[in-house]
């Protein structure tokens, strides 16, 4: 349902992520409507709400607390920034702060530099797949005890909750994290981008096996005579060294000529694809993974369902129009 | 050795606070990071999860390079020789392989049992766990679950209700199956590199194996579908995931217009559509940085004020009233912004911004996030007695169940319910004994 302050002209995102949704438009502000989602909710499974900011936080708090005391074997799952409770709760948030504050941004990007995010509202969509899980795991229980719950998720915690080592170095060693730009800290490398004629490769010679492939397929095999630099992590202290060596390989070739080589020397390697050559991406269109929106033209392609149960995709239908099923909301 | 809690009446393990999984019993094999983090996830929801390890599965003993760096301090990043262990104090101890920091992050809540499933009696032990478990889940390539004889047709076989997870970096089908999937591959397969970037830099990587993180969450939302449609059917269910086809979640909208447009995303460092200015500023110390978004006018004239408050007058200025001209004008306006930021401290800032309602964040490093009140206050921290080394803090969960406070159980040591599992299986001493002597189960690695 969306709040009737927020209506919005049809976006990309709105496409992508009201698909297969139904939409009613609800004033939460307004009595009446309030008191029809709280009637409505009863024939639901799960109700997910969304908060920004102190005022919201309150007055969701509350919407929540009477939709459980309404419906007890009611799901309600509230998505924020930073959760319902502790200090941040009435903080305002985006997807750059919650971002930041989930200590992923500092992480990326050249080190004297300032540090870069990712792509798109990455955090948001941390948040938004810790609550699926939420709500799958909290509906399973409800379906065998009757027993709904009240569940907080803030996106902070959910992207502190997606670090590989980054906590656990500094609580075990003291380790300040901090970025190496196409570079892997700290331990492995080279596990980086590279340049070519024609734009980037990723490589990652991690292994024994993979370093020497690396080593004789880039002609650089003077580095193999070097017993420290079979440690990868001894390669990430002298990466200035290696990347000089194997540079000139890379500076030499087109991408599809350095992953062949480095592949047929088993070294792993990929084109470092943009999202227009992804689209055309072999793998994914045998997998039949682009889904066709309608009403968008033929060309229009999103993301289809991630994963397969027996072979079979999860179908999704279009996004709805603003409020085109309001009917919900008289049951 | 700490133990996690078991009740073997029925041989699940009772966790102390499982939420929603209690009577799900999972066989993980997994290596990496993203199938751990699915095996870890189910485990914390109350899943009882045994993680089938091969007796090298954590590495081999390397003699002298597992020794003490006596010059070592805290603080320093250790040696080449022990850095990828993320040991405690950067000692690796007498038994390195149970104080493995990055594993032990990663494999809480769960029950090991060490065997290598194709030495003699190893197969035995497995399909009788196959016929009493719901879920056995791999993020290994497609060639390496045949090879083990984990595919879902061999274990179907088995348990005709089993739901078998293959996660893995392009899928269990099409003709890049088998490749390998390092978390950087798969960004650079999925276009959201090459979005990444400053406005006059080439494509980045994430810092991290990011798309490990985001395959293990959609693995674990997978596995609860299934369970979901085993529920429904009474029968076997597969599950295909590819960690690539999750990783392309993150760019939903941006597959749309490329697809419409034809062309690209352009790379525009940390600015947005909806928000001028939005960008991460300079604060005072070294590394310390601010990030800030001003998504509504209103917002922008009270940062405008709260800057003139420490007597900056340079912020505000003709045509910045609209978000159309912030945006015209951002680099103007970035540097009249980090001229004010370099001065104050980060978390002091963002709490002004914060109580003017202009969302602001502090770029947190590790260390921050470990001392951080409100991370606290919400319990995000667990610190778990680990197996071998004693008290240690990791990142929590963050799940909050209202009347389910989660609580995890630390790593277990390699090969640690060996012998609970086995007899729970029927196994007696001479069984047990027969398993080891065979080197079938062990709780060492080989050296």
């Amino acid at each position: 349902m969306d709040h009737r302050h927020r209506r919005r002209p049809r976006s990309a995102a709105w496409e992508y992520l009201g698909a297969g949704k139904r939409s009613a438009v609800v004033d939460l502000d307004a009595d009446a409507d309030d008191a029809a989602l709280l009637r409505s909710a009863a024939g639901a499974d799960v109700v997910l709400l969304s908060f920004d900011g102190d005022a919201e936080r309150a007055r969701t708090q509350q919407r929540a607390e009477r939709l459980r005391a309404a419906h007890p074997a009611l799901v309600v799952v509230v998505l924020s920034g930073f959760g319902l409770r502790g200090p941040y709760a009435g903080y305002r948030s985006t997807p750059l702060v919650d971002w930041a504050m989930g200590g992923h941004l500092l992480l990326n990007g050249e080190p004297f530099r300032e540090p870069i995010a990712g792509a798109g509202p990455w955090s948001s969509y941390l948040g938004g797949a810790t609550a699926t899980i939420a709500v799958q795991a909290a509906a399973l229980r409800a379906r065998f005890s009757g027993e709904g719950d009240l569940i907080d998720i803030g996106n902070m915690e959910a992207a502190a909750a997606c670090h590989q080592w980054s906590i656990t170095i500094y609580t075990h060693q003291g380790v300040r994290k901090t970025r190496w730009g196409n570079r892997h800290g700290e331990a492995h490398h080279p596990l980086a981008l590279y340049a070519c004629t024609d734009g980037w490769v990723v490589i990652g010679a991690v292994s024994r096996h993979q370093w020497e492939g690396l080593c004789i397929a880039a002609d650089a095999v003077e580095l193999l005579a070097d017993d420290a630099l079979y440690t990868p992590a001894e390669r990430f202290d002298r990466m200035e060294e290696v990347d000089a060596a194997i540079n000139p390989f890379f500076a030499a070739r087109t991408r599809a000529e350095a992953v062949r080589e480095l592949q047929e020397h088993r070294c792993p390697a990929g084109q470092v694809l943009n999202l227009a050559e992804t689209l055309r991406s072999p793998q994914l269109e045998a997998r039949g993974f682009w889904a066709v929106p309608d009403g968008l033209g033929s060309r229009a392609r999103l993301p289809g369902p991630p994963f397969r149960l027996n072979g079979r995709h999860l179908e999704l239908g279009p996004a709805p129009r603003l409020g085109a099923h309001q009917e919900v909301l008289s049951r | 050795m700490s133990s996690a809690g078991t009740d073997n009446t029925d041989g699940r393990v009772r966790r102390p606070g499982g939420i929603d999984l209690r009577g799900v019993r999972v066989l993980e094999f997994s290596v990496a990071w993203a199938g751990p983090m699915a095996g870890r996830w189910l485990g914390e929801l109350g899943a009882d999860v045994i993680k089938l390890e091969h007796p090298t599965s954590r590495g081999l003993s390397v003699g002298e390079n597992m020794k003490a760096d006596p010059a070592w301090r805290r603080g320093d990043l250790p040696g080449p020789a022990l850095r990828n262990g993320v040991f405690p104090d950067n000692d690796p101890g007498e038994h390195w392989w149970n104080r493995l920091g990055y594993f032990n992050k990663i494999n809480r809540t769960k029950r090991s049992l060490c065997i290598d499933i194709k030495a003699p009696g190893g197969r035995e032990v497995f399909e009788e766990l196959v016929r009493r478990s719901d879920v056995v889940l791999n993020n290994y390539s497609p060639r390496g679950v045949r090879s083990l004889g984990i595919d879902h047709p061999t274990l179907r076989a088995i348990n005709p209700r089993i739901v078998t997870v293959d996660l893995s970096g392009f899928g269990a089908t099409g003709p890049e199956f088998d490749q390998v999937s390092w978390g950087p591959i798969l960004e650079a397969a999925s276009g959201l590199a090459d979005a990444t970037g400053y406005a006059d830099s080439g494509p980045y990587k994430q810092g991290l194996a990011f798309p490990d993180a985001v395959g293990g969450l959609h693995g674990t939302v997978a596995i609860l579908a299934a369970l979901w449609e085993r529920e429904l059917t009474g029968e076997a269910v597969h599950v295909d995931v590819s960690q690539l086809e999750t990783y392309l979640q993150l760019g939903g909208d941006l597959a749309l217009t490329t697809s419409l447009s034809g062309e690209a995303p352009a790379r525009h460092g940390n600015r947005g559509d909806g928000a001028a200015p939005q960008g991460v500023y300079p604060c005072r110390g070294e590394d310390r940085w601010l990030a800030l978004s001003v998504t509504d006018d209103g917002a922008w004239t009270r940062l405008v004020a709260l800057a003139a408050e420490d007597g900056v007058q340079t912020l505000g200025g003709e045509g910045r009233a609209t978000l159309a001209g912030r945006t015209a004008q951002h680099g103007a306006i970035d540097a009249a912004l980090a001229a004010w930021t370099a001065g104050h401290d980060a978390h002091e800032l963002m709490a002004r911004l914060q109580a003017q309602d202009i969302p602001a964040g502090v770029v947190m490093a590790n260390e921050d996030l470990v001392h951080d009140p409100h991370l606290i206050e919400r319990g995000f921290l667990a610190t778990v007695d680990q197996v071998d080394a004693g008290p240690l803090t990791f990142p929590g969960f963050p799940i909050h169940f209202e009347h389910h406070p989660w609580r995890v159980a630390a790593t277990p040591a390699l090969g640690q319910h060996n012998e609970e599992v086995l007899r729970w299986l029927g196994y007696d001493d001479a069984g047990i004994a027969a398993l080891e002597a065979a080197g079938t189960i062990t709780q060492h690695p080989p050296a």
